[in-house]
């Protein structure tokens, strides 16, 4: 009976498919604010501890990467929160190819050093937060679009 | 999917047993797992899934790493390269057979239309 054989392998295949999605969903789904805070304050906080170098010694080189250090562990209390899922480890996105992700993130390095290059450990900063930042704004945006898919 | 049941050639047996698949699958959803998290997610007890992981284990299908969280210790699995393409093509073999038999149904309902 043709039936038969068919009936079992697409309920295994619906039974895989279950345990598959039940590890890669994520614990908690974030909210449309997080991707552009996570890149936001990457940005914001790396370029800040890059500014120590291109401002003169007072009370700002002082302030400024302590308010830069403030804001990027500020993003990974928000990764943690929103990413981390207990018992499981994701080491690349679930909706982007690995090629894509490393990809990004080699022109973030190629980024942050071309700009360390031409200003010092300020442009290595600056350009590697401001492009990190941007990649995983862009990132995020697409994990959650790939999460909100039925 | 009944253990007495002969496996087609094209499906490969050591996971052919649906907890073996249902863990297989899980783990092909993440890059690592804890133990229990594996125990959780596929719904068995921590018998049956350490029988399951000492099978695929042996087959070179799952990587087991042993670690510890302060001082409790953890069992960490994750599929190996082998694992990962063994379900793959696991899973192709499974859509082709339930296509197979699908369209051997329509055909036959095709025929015995016909021929009434």
């Amino acid at each position: 009976m043709p039936g038969t054989p068919a009936l079992d392998a697409a309920a295994a295949l619906r039974a895989a498919e279950a345990a598959h999605d039940a590890a890669a969903r994520p614990g908690v789904v974030p909210p449309a604010w997080y991707p552009a805070v996570n890149g936001g304050l990457m940005a914001a906080g790396l370029t800040l501890i890059g500014l120590r170098w291109a401002v003169p010694d007072s009370w700002l080189s002082v302030a400024l990467p302590l308010v830069g250090a403030l804001l990027v562990a500020a993003q990974v209390v928000l990764a943690r929160r929103f990413e981390h899922r207990p018992g499981i480890i994701q080491a690349y996105p679930r909706h982007t190819g690995r090629r894509q992700v490393t990809l990004t993130y080699a022109g973030v390095l190629v980024v942050a050093a071309g700009a360390g290059g031409f200003f010092g450990l300020a442009g290595l900063y600056i350009g590697g937060g401001i492009s990190g930042g941007l990649a995983n704004w862009w990132l995020l945006t697409r994990e959650r679009a790939g999460d909100a898919r039925p | 999917m009944r253990g007495e049941e002969r496996v087609s050639p094209a499906l490969d047996e050591r996971i052919h047993h649906p907890t073996r698949l249902a863990v297989m699958a899980f783990l092909s959803g993440c890059t690592e797992a804890e133990f229990r998290a594996v125990r959780e997610g596929c719904g068995i007890s921590d018998s049956v899934l350490s029988k399951v992981v000492g099978a695929l284990e042996a087959a070179e299908y799952v990587k087991v790493r042993k670690g510890y969280v302060g001082k409790r210790p953890r069992t960490w699995l994750r599929l190996s390269p082998e694992g990962r393409r063994a379900l793959l093509a696991h899973l192709v073999a499974l859509r082709d057979l339930a296509a197979q038999a699908a369209a051997l149904g329509a055909a036959a309902e095709e025929a015995s239309a016909a021929e009434a």
